[in-house]
């Protein structure tokens, strides 16, 4: 019995690697070996980073105070393979979808539970690997290790991946109850995303300063000892301690044995505990209004239910309010910066650069670029309603336009304020961005007319593999950097509002010649997606 | 109402509907019936405008759906097999944007919506519920209502009793009797004989894409059932 789930949780896995989750097909094996070849590379890129950090950390340390740098790579592994393997824990473990098949057979549940934890070991010692090998390669490289540290690394890898087996499956029961409570689960997820992200960086730049500091310590500090007790035996078990490997080794299989046994005694009661949906709500509001309100009211709605959606095609919208105040906040500096800008070149006082700056931020929304796709089976829908397709497109282009352009003034204005720019620089620039935005838009949705993909089977994967998408933000991205670097060989001739004037004129003939292209081929591509 | 004439779709070089002509009148109800991969859905989707097609006309109320799709468009309702609604709207604003698009009034929508929605059991609560929170049976009832609320003159229905319960599925046959009655046409396609044998004044048997046999329901299927002459035609 267990064989035959381990059989079907490696086919779970293996299904990553040769199954296309946007189409759900099977992979060609060239596809499928150029999947692997890029997992493979990422890991490796990973770890190369992972090596170089582990080799400025290790140049800090003193002989004495060796095992801090196993101290400070192991809480760094532990916070990988954490990361990496939370959310899988709750598709696989809490969430997963074979759960009602697998329960309606006569396995015993611990059974289910452990091979599902297996998987979990398994996600969680890939992630830490890439920081754990990178680490031990430079411990044996660049200091002289005994044959007890070696071994003792080998050892607490295991031991490692129990104890982040153990916090994934607390962290990962977290997750299951609060989604099952919580109703607005795209708001929450899209603020508890943007959270995460800030107090990443806020913690890494932070870490840095504090891993330097401590590693430079002659002293364990007391707080270490007591409060980071586990990391600490961690440190010195790594660096052949053997009281310390047995401290660290029977508390973390301690713990992980201890999720497992309690999951195992209580997952048929957790999973079979899960509500339905509730089918019911507010007696909604029979309300009127223009076919073409409803169509762009269809299409916020679209976005907004979204976490996804929001997260990965809106990201620009936020990127511009921060650049506005903090544009605000440090006009002076900025008015200064643009004072020296105009020293170097004699016809601009900042005024391109702002310009490409905002255009670039605006840039980060890519709404459209998805929105064909993001239809998939309810295709049939728009294409058995008595509504012209140009209807249609004009609502996703407003959609585009309504979450990009007000954040686009705001931080225009602002950067227009901070470098002090004329009535006239006002008027080129906002000419501009609202020209790149309408071009940002119509281009989106010429790329997604030209290679949509509506059978797909993951929202995600959909979102982020789409190449309509990837080709539209970068090429977005690389068409302004051009476009910037253009002017410099004229800045000694040109005044730069002129050529901020003359791009503002070029993406406003490309926006009309988009908008026939919309017209005359986008339209039947469209029809033809039935 | 509904006039299909040598209709032929291709698929790459397979034919899935092979010059088809038949036509639905006002007040009939034609069953549209052939195994799994017959070219039942195909047709019905060309005729809703989802797919173009190659060869011949589908008339609707006289407008062509390929020359002016718009106006043959405002005249039916389809319902697929598999009804994929918008999952994150709520039933009443699927509803609204089914009558916004086709303007209804606050008036009219309202007489409608909450009619069917009460006929098929569909409570007004379960209406402020989200779409992909319903079951396959409540997105079934849900198409339904957003089909009608507009008193379409013909009515495309692609296997609309599967997935509905007992009474919705009375229901429903009871709804496509008044609908006809008032001078409606439907066109549905089903595996389930016996309910096309009681409801239906004509039948279309289709066949690896070519139309076998069409005709008034008595005359095709004489004193057998059509259950029998379907498996003999197939065989």
């Amino acid at each position: 019995m267990l064989k035959a789930l381990l059989k079907k949780q490696l086919l779970e896995i293996n299904a990553q690697f040769f199954k296309d989750r946007k189409t759900g097909k099977a992979r060609t094996r060239a596809s499928a070996a150029f999947f692997i070849l890029m997992f493979g590379v990422m890991l490796l890129g990973i770890g190369v980073m992972f090596f170089f950090l582990a080799k400025s950390i290790l140049a800090t340390a003193s002989e004495e105070m060796l095992f801090l740098y196993y101290f400070v790579m192991g809480l760094i592994a532990i916070a990988i393979g954490l990361l990496g393997s939370v959310f899988n824990t709750y598709f696989t473990v809490f969430d997963a979808k074979d759960n009602d098949l697998l329960l309606s057979l006569p396995i015993p549940p611990n059974k289910i539970v452990f091979v599902r934890v297996l998987s979990v070991a398994a996600m969680a010692a890939l992630y830490e690997s890439t920081a754990l090998i990178p680490t031990f390669l430079v411990r044996v490289i660049f200091r002289k290790a005994s044959a007890l540290c070696v071994i003792n690394t080998f050892v607490l890898f295991f031991f490692v991946t129990a104890f982040v087996v153990a916090l994934s499956l607390a962290l990962g029961f977290v997750v299951a109850a609060v989604a099952r409570k919580v109703k607005k689960k795209s708001m929450i997820t899209v603020v508890v995303s943007i959270v995460m992200l800030v107090l990443y960086y806020v913690g890494y730049f932070k870490a840095q300063q504090g891993i330097m500091h401590l590693m430079q310590m002659t002293e364990v500090p007391k707080a270490v000892k007591t409060w980071m007790f586990l990391f600490y035996h961690m440190g010195l078990a790594a660096e052949g301690r053997p009281i310390s490997m047995l401290i660290f080794s029977s508390i973390s299989a301690g713990v992980c044995l201890f999720a497992y046994f309690l999951l195992a005694k209580n997952f048929i009661r957790f999973a079979t505990s899960k509500k339905s949906a509730s089918v019911k709500g507010k007696k909604g509001k029979i309300t009127a209004s223009k076919a073409s309100s409803s169509l762009l009211r269809r299409e916020l709605k679209r976005f907004s239910s979204s976490p996804n959606y929001i997260l990965n095609c809106a990201f620009g919208t936020l990127m511009m309010v921060v650049a506005g105040v903090f544009f605000f906040i440090k006009w002076s500096s900025l008015r200064t910066l643009a004072e020296t800008v105009s020293v170097y070149l004699p016809h601009s006082n900042g005024l391109f650069i702002a310009a490409i700056l905002v255009c670039l931020l605006s840039s980060g929304n890519d709404l459209t670029a998805p929105s064909v796709t993001l239809e998939g089976k309810n295709i049939w829908i728009l294409l058995s309603l008595p509504v012209r397709t140009g209807q249609i497109f004009k609502a996703k282009i407003q959609m585009h336009l309504l979450l990009t352009v007000f954040p686009a003034l705001f931080v225009s204005a602002a950067a227009l304020f901070a470098i002090g720019a004329s009535a006239l620089s006002w008027v080129f620039m906002l000419l501009l961005v609202c020209a790149f935005i309408l071009f940002a838009a119509e281009y989106g949705l010429v790329l997604n007319l030209i290679k949509p993909s509506l059978k797909w089977t993951s929202e995600i994967v959909a979102l982020k593999q789409s190449p309509s998408v990837l080709v539209s933000v970068f090429s977005e991205y690389l068409m302004m950097i051009v476009l910037g670097g253009l002017y410099l060989p004229f800045a000694g001739k040109l005044w730069d509002g002129f050529y901020v004037l003359i791009l503002a004129v070029l993406f406003a003939g490309i926006d009309v010649g988009l908008y026939f292209w919309l017209k005359k081929i986008g339209v039947k591509k469209f029809e033809a997606l039935g | 109402m509904l006039e299909i004439n040598h209709l032929t779709k291709t698929y790459g070089t397979k034919k899935a509907v092979d010059d088809v002509t038949f036509s639905v009148g006002a007040g009939e109800i034609c069953a549209f019936i052939g195994h799994n991969g017959a070219g039942k859905t195909t047709t019905l989707k060309c005729v809703a405008g989802i797919l173009g097609f190659d060869e011949g006309e589908i008339l609707i109320d006289g407008d062509s759906i390929a020359a002016d799709p718009i106006t043959a468009k405002r005249k039916f309702a389809y319902i697929p097999d598999n009804p994929d609604l918008y999952d994150y709207m709520t039933g009443m604003q699927y509803l609204n944007f089914i009558a916004d698009i086709f303007g209804l009034t606050k008036e009219e929508r309202t007489e409608n919506i909450l009619k069917y929605a009460q006929d098929l059991g569909l409570s007004e609560e379960e209406l402020g519920g989200q779409v992909g929170s319903y079951s396959h049976g409540m997105k079934q009832k849900l198409a339904v209502i957003s089909a009608l609320i507009h008193e379409p003159r013909l009515i495309l229905l692609d296997e609309p009793f599967v997935g509905l319960d007992p009474k919705a599925s009375f229901v429903l046959k009871e709804i496509m009797r008044d609908f006809c009655a008032k001078g409606g046409a439907i066109l549905f396609s089903t595996h389930i004989l016996e309910v096309a044998e009681k409801l239906c004044d004509r039948v279309a048997i289709i066949k690896q894409g070519k139309l076998v046999t069409f005709g008034k329901m008595d005359e095709v299927k004489g004193d057998s059932s059509l259950e029998d002459i379907f498996l003999e035609l197939e065989a």
